[in-house]
């Protein structure tokens, strides 16, 4: 019931937080672009971010509003696998990309849903096989406008196994 | 006249951007670099639409502002369908 | 029209300028940077920011309720298309012709390619 009440309070503190994000973001962007080419710091990295979130409408909100800052933009995710796959412009270590979009998905899971249930996921990248050994046809429920695993990103095994495997060998 | 002024200036911004989208657009290489170009000579399109609004006091310009930033991204869509050659 | 004499309108006028500043400048960025993805948050800029801006201050400088509500919408729904817009593009670019530039590293994306091809 509480929580019933609080949720305009949740999202409007959620809502407030993200414009500060998305200023600063836009902020960080422009200046980067003016500076000389020498100096300037984009450091490009795609990373594959374990996510929390479990429905559609979640994964469509949290790679809309990693697009929607500048710098980091959703390239592809796998609901099977529980991966956003992440493309930003300042990743100068892979941990530090992966932690913001996390730290924000945490805040957006918090404000959405009623209970926020267990948000904690692994940080290193979840192991993620080529679809050449797997069965086919895995993936079809994660397939909604934003994405989904289809075409040329992988499907492999199940759903439960993969998200929270260590990494392999990645730096 | 000062307003007249600003409005020039605000012109050349937005041909500036248009022309350095175009470059890019001609440039490519690839579809989806036309696609991303192609957006951003849209969004200077709202730009001007605004401005020539504006000056000549057309009333419906926040109707024309609504459909354009509805439709806008139907462009994107279908540029990177082309870009897939039709698939998704 | 824009009178100078009125403050809302001198503040529409500064939002207007910046949200084309925002346009210039992520024009050079279109330009400038290496490859798809890189330029895609370039423009990710004049689409949220630089469009809002615009809107926002022509809404102070042409003000009506009816104007608000309807500046309202398009701000929402342009912050919503175009990001639905940037991740198809960047999305059929990936997944077809337009491979990250090599300063791009890690590309955690690339090992779950199917098919592993140069493109």
């Amino acid at each position: 019931m509480n929580s019933w009440l609080t949720w305009p309070v949740r999202m409007i503190g959620f809502l407030l937080w993200y414009a500060k994000e998305f200023l600063l973001a836009n902020l960080q962007v422009t200046a980067d672009i003016l500076r000389p080419s020498a100096r300037m710091r984009t450091d490009p990295a795609i990373v594959a971010v374990p996510a929390a979130s479990r429905t559609a409408s979640e994964y469509t909100l949290i790679s809309s509003l990693v697009t929607l800052t500048p710098g980091t933009l959703t390239i592809t995710y796998s609901r099977d696998h529980a991966v956003l796959y992440v493309h930003g412009m300042f990743a100068a270590s892979r941990d530090g990309l992966a932690e913001e979009i996390q730290e924000m998905e945490d805040r957006l899971l918090r404000a959405m849903r009623r209970e926020p249930g267990d948000l904690s996921r692994p940080l290193a990248r979840p192991t993620v096989r080529p679809a050449a050994d797997a069965a086919a046809g895995a993936g079809d429920r994660a397939d909604d406008r934003t994405g989904g695993a289809s075409a040329g990103t992988a499907e492999s095994e199940g759903t439960e196994n993969d998200a929270g495997r260590p990494a392999g060998g990645d730096a | 006249m000062i307003a007249e002024h600003l409005l020039e200036a605000a012109l050349v911004i937005l041909a500036l951007s248009m022309l350095l989208a175009a470059l890019r657009g001609f440039l490519g290489p690839r579809t989806a670099d036309r696609a991303v170009a192609a957006d951003l000579i849209f969004f200077a399109i709202i730009g001007f639409i605004t401005l020539i609004s504006l000056h000549q006091q057309i009333e419906a310009l926040f109707d024309i502002i609504l459909i354009a930033t509805l439709l806008g991204f139907m462009s994107a869509i279908s540029m990177a369908r082309l870009g897939s050659g039709g698939r998704r | 029209m824009l009178d100078l004499t009125n403050p809302a309108h001198i503040v529409g006028a500064v939002l207007i300028f910046l949200g084309l500043a925002v346009l210039l400048i992520s024009a050079i960025g279109l330009y400038r940077l290496p490859d798809l993805y890189l330029r895609a948050s370039a423009v990710g800029t004049s689409a949220g920011l630089g469009v809002a801006l615009i809107v926002v201050g022509a809404l102070l400088i042409d003000f009506t309720w009816p104007n608000l509500i309807k500046a309202i919408i398009a701000v929402i729904a342009q912050l919503l298309t175009s990001a639905v817009g940037s991740m198809a593009i960047a999305r059929s670019g990936y997944l077809h012709d337009s491979p990250p530039a090599a300063i791009t590293s890690p590309d955690e994306l690339r090992d779950t390619r199917r098919d592993d091809v140069e493109v």
